[in-house]
């Protein structure tokens, strides 16, 4: 069986509808006490590490799915599918719960690094089932600490609780009503991080923006979570606002964008993944808005979701050449944007 | 990808596309590695002659130099931080605002936290029984965290709100 038959899903955490915060997650950081940080070990360090840490998740995760990511091509894939960052490192091994709503990573910059990701504004939840793993871990192992820094980490900018909470926000009322602007000054000053779709120095594409907690060293993850809450809260409410205004003021301009999106997904040949993002985005937020003509928006972010380049090129065996990739695109979202399909 | 030299050190070569969003107009950059990482992180610009001298102080245990720390704000091991304690400090200081570990992150689940947790998710439904109009629940709502409250109290807590 190849790699990635296990994940011709879309993620359920994937699959939120009618929300403003299209998903949530939570994620740890650790490393075990007496070794050096993965980069710096030999291969025997590395197996001992990976086969002392996959024992006890095999005990606390119920029904996983595992993978080596050792190629670009694997870690493009897994960088789409939000479980690994740009940045990675070779020879990571990946586990996760059938659902993809739970990933541990070992072996990355860092021994362990789990996230838990779910639909919607689940902040509360993903924070209390990652804390809950946590507290399971840690009656297995020393993770290494001092009292100096807190929880010790390979980047200085998880150093301490090593907790990072966030939110991936869709929001093209703001963007389309051009509130951007207004948005970034206020939230610059909180303590959070703006990043795109795929984290990083990622562009911030397709009307999504990721908010993130920043500081690990004197922000606790109660801090965080109250934090973040009242951050996603005050988005949300914005976003609102500026859907209303473009309902009431621009509902012409509104209708013209979203049946100029709708006519190039149907009629395009060829089609980058940057465009597929702008137009697939629009619809979805049409469809939020209950516009009529539009299909329905589980359709829309499976398309999302499978029109990343990798997800692409996975449907064809990875044999696609470049080129191919925006054409098969098209295709494949031409095919089945009218048509329910089953992953 | 790109041939070209990196927009701020002009040394290395440009490898990462930075993205940035300057008064509301996006504004995109060719950068070295080591000053897309540094800038993302709010951190001033590394000079080469620095990178040098730094390569010669290097961690007993792992054998990471000081210059890849501050090029890469990663190190490898946990020794690291004891070796490098003071640069370590003032990274820390202009990454995260701060140079000490000052953050909760008490694990152990004890009555309070429960209760405060509890606090917190029932609060969330009585919004959302407000919101709703389901006034029964509403006040059932209420009464449940209103007991919480007490025996948070009882338990040495005070209540904030």
């Amino acid at each position: 069986m190849a790699w990635y038959e296990p994940y011709r899903i879309t993620p359920p955490w994937w699959q939120s509808q009618g929300k403003i915060v299209a998903s949530t997650r939570a994620r740890f950081t650790r490393n075990i006490e007496g070794h050096r940080f993965p980069q710096g070990m030999d291969d025997k360090e590395r197996e001992s590490i990976l086969n002392e840490i996959t024992l006890s998740i095999k005990d606390m995760v119920s029904e996983f799915k595992n993978t080596v990511i050792d190629t670009n091509i694997k870690r493009d894939f897994f960088v789409e599918r939000h479980v690994l960052s740009k940045d990675s490192q070779k020879n990571i091994a990946l586990f996760t719960d059938h659902t993809e709503e739970e990933s541990y990573l070992i072996n990355d910059r860092d021994h362990l690094r789990f996230q838990i990701t779910m639909p919607d504004n689940a902040l509360f939840d993903v924070f209390s089932l990652a804390r809950e793993r946590l507290r399971t871990l840690e009656k297995e192992f020393n993770f290494s600490y001092s009292d100096a820094f807190g929880y010790l980490t390979s980047s200085l900018t998880n150093t301490g609780t090593g907790f990072r909470l966030s939110a991936l926000m869709f929001i093209p009322g703001i963007f389309l009503a051009r509130e951007t602007e207004k948005i970034l000054a206020l939230l610059v000053k909180a303590p959070i991080v703006l990043r795109g779709l795929f984290g990083g120095h990622s562009e911030i594409k397709g009307n999504y923006l990721q908010i993130s907690t920043k500081f690990t060293l004197s922000m606790g993850i109660e801090d965080d979570l109250r934090m973040l809450d009242e951050v996603v809260k005050a988005l949300s409410e914005t976003e609102e606002k500026s859907r209303n205004i473009l309902l009431s003021e621009a509902h012409l301009e509104l209708e013209d964008r979203i049946s100029r999106s709708l006519a190039i997904l149907e009629s395009a040949r060829i089609m980058s993944y940057d465009e597929s993002l702008e137009h697939l985005s629009i619809l979805k937020f049409a469809s939020q808005l209950g516009f009529e003509g539009i299909p329905d928006e589980k359709t829309i972010n499976r398309l999302i979701f499978w029109s990343s380049p990798s997800h692409i090129a996975s449907l064809e065996d990875f044999e696609l050449k470049d080129e191919e990739i925006d054409i098969k695109r098209a295709d494949f979202i031409r095919k089945h944007l009218f048509r329910d399909y089953e992953d | 990808m790109h041939k070209e030299l990196c927009e701020i050190c002009g040394k290395r070569p440009a490898e990462v596309e930075f993205v940035e969003i300057v008064d509301g107009k996006k504004v995109v950059m060719h950068l070295c590695k080591i000053c897309a990482n540094r800038k993302a992180n709010g951190l001033p610009l590394l000079l080469t002659e620095e990178i040098e001298e730094d390569s010669a102080l290097i961690c007993p245990n792992c054998g990471t130099s000081l210059s890849q720390i501050k090029q890469t704000l990663q190190v490898g091991c946990p020794v690291c931080y004891d070796t490098f304690r003071g640069v370590i400090k003032d990274l820390l200081k202009k990454l995260q605002g701060s140079a000490s570990f000052t953050a909760q992150i008490d694990l152990k689940t004890s009555e309070e936290k429960d209760l405060v947790v509890m606090k917190y998710r029932l609060k969330k439904e009585l919004d959302k029984a407000v919101k709703n109009e389901d006034f029964e629940r509403a006040a059932k709502l209420r009464d449940e965290i209103e007991n919480i409250d007490k025996r948070l109290k009882w338990l040495g807590t005070n209540p904030t709100e």
